[in-house]
């Protein structure tokens, strides 16, 4: 079924607020990098995030889809809200990764780069170590690996929106 | 204005009560776990005990939380106790399986033990043909349990309610000294100070 246009229009500054509030809320990620939790999950948060920056800096117009973009945005303040009330790290780590998937005009096809946002959560490590055991270094290169596909994907997302030829 | 501007306006709106609430929310002191830390008896008719001083290492890891490290000696075994209480910071508390696999220990082996009120779990690890035993459990004075989910749990519940939801528990580990071997069910059934923590 073809995708249904929505309604466009200039990203609103209010998600560079949410994206801050998530950020100053998600703090552990860098300040505490010891955590067995964390191995590779900064790198692959960091390229996780490469084709929202690549949708920013690149040529071509910044189309903002208004409804699913706001719906994130909201699912974003939820978690934030759970993860202040409860000191969920997850949810405030959830709030980050909303936060950063409204920045850029939504698709379907980019539900799967966003489920991929399991790969540097530090729950996500741990639920991998935990139940499937494995050991924390083989933890390491499989995030990476697998955040370098999800980026790779996610550029070719953007290239298909803006009409880049390559 | 129009649709796009109100929609932008409550966004505005929810940011601002979140973050509100995060300096609220964050500003009400919890009731922690630093008098039950302090009740563990530190000398009685057959076992004494003296502090113990962090790793490094732990130190780290700790930080600022509420914390008690003791070597005890019961009927001729020597064992270190450490537990740590959360409630100023609960990230601290790893899930212990996986946090000595963080720090290079290969797990080998895991048996729930008995205790009062619950059980523990025993664990077996090694590193570099060194091998290291550790048993722990989770424990709010009332009830004891070595599953990470449920201390989750416990704690989330505790602080949606802002410790109305129960005690906070604390996590307990217990190691052989300088790998002494230890009799963990003798241990475990008879030694009453930390059977009834």
């Amino acid at each position: 079924m073809p995708e249904m246009p929505s309604p466009t229009c200039r990203p609103p500054l209010v998600l560079w607020g949410v994206l801050a509030a998530a950020v100053w809320q998600s703090a552990g990620l860098w300040t505490d990098l010891d955590s067995p939790y964390l191995v590779g999950g900064l790198p692959a948060l960091v390229l996780w995030s490469c084709p929202v920056a690549l949708w920013w800096l690149g040529p071509g117009p910044r189309l903002w889809n208004r409804r699913p973009g706001q719906i994130l945005v909201w699912l974003a303040l939820l978690c934030l809200l759970g993860g202040i009330l409860a000191d969920l790290n997850v949810l405030r780590h959830g709030a980050l990764a909303f936060s950063l998937a409204a920045l850029w005009s939504w698709r379907r096809e980019r539900l799967l780069w966003l489920a991929g946002a399991a790969l540097w959560l530090p729950a996500g490590g741990w639920a991998a170590c935990r139940m499937i055991n494995f050991p924390p270094n083989v933890l390491m290169g499989l995030r990476v690996a697998v955040a370098i596909l999800l980026a790779l994907f996610g550029a070719w997302s953007v290239a298909r929106e803006k009409g880049w030829r390559t | 204005m129009n649709g796009n501007g109100m929609q932008s306006r409550w966004l505005w709106v929810g940011l601002g009560a979140v973050v509100f609430l995060a300096v609220v929310w964050t500003s009400i002191p919890l009731p922690d776990a630093a008098g039950r830390l302090q009740a563990l008896p530190k000398r009685g008719v057959d076992f004494l005990s003296r502090d113990l001083p962090l790793s490094p290492g732990e130190t780290k890891a700790l930080g600022p939380v509420a914390y008690l490290k003791r070597l005890y000696v019961w009927r001729g075994q020597r064992f270190a106790v450490l537990a740590v209480d959360g409630t100023h910071n609960r990230h601290v508390v790893h899930d212990p399986q996986y946090c000595l696999q963080g720090a290079g220990w290969h797990l080998v082996s895991t048996r729930p033990v008995p205790i009062v009120g619950g059980h523990a779990m025993l664990t077996r690890f090694t590193r570099n043909n060194r091998s290291a035993e550790a048993l722990y459990w989770y424990t709010d004075g009332e009830t004891r349990h070595a599953s990470p989910l449920r201390y989750w749990w416990q704690t989330t519940l505790r602080r949606i309610t802002l410790g109305a939801a129960g005690n906070e528990p604390v996590l307990v580990v217990v190691q052989p000294f300088d790998n002494d071997p230890l009799d963990w069910q003798r241990l475990t059934a008879e030694f009453s100070p930390l059977a009834n923590w």
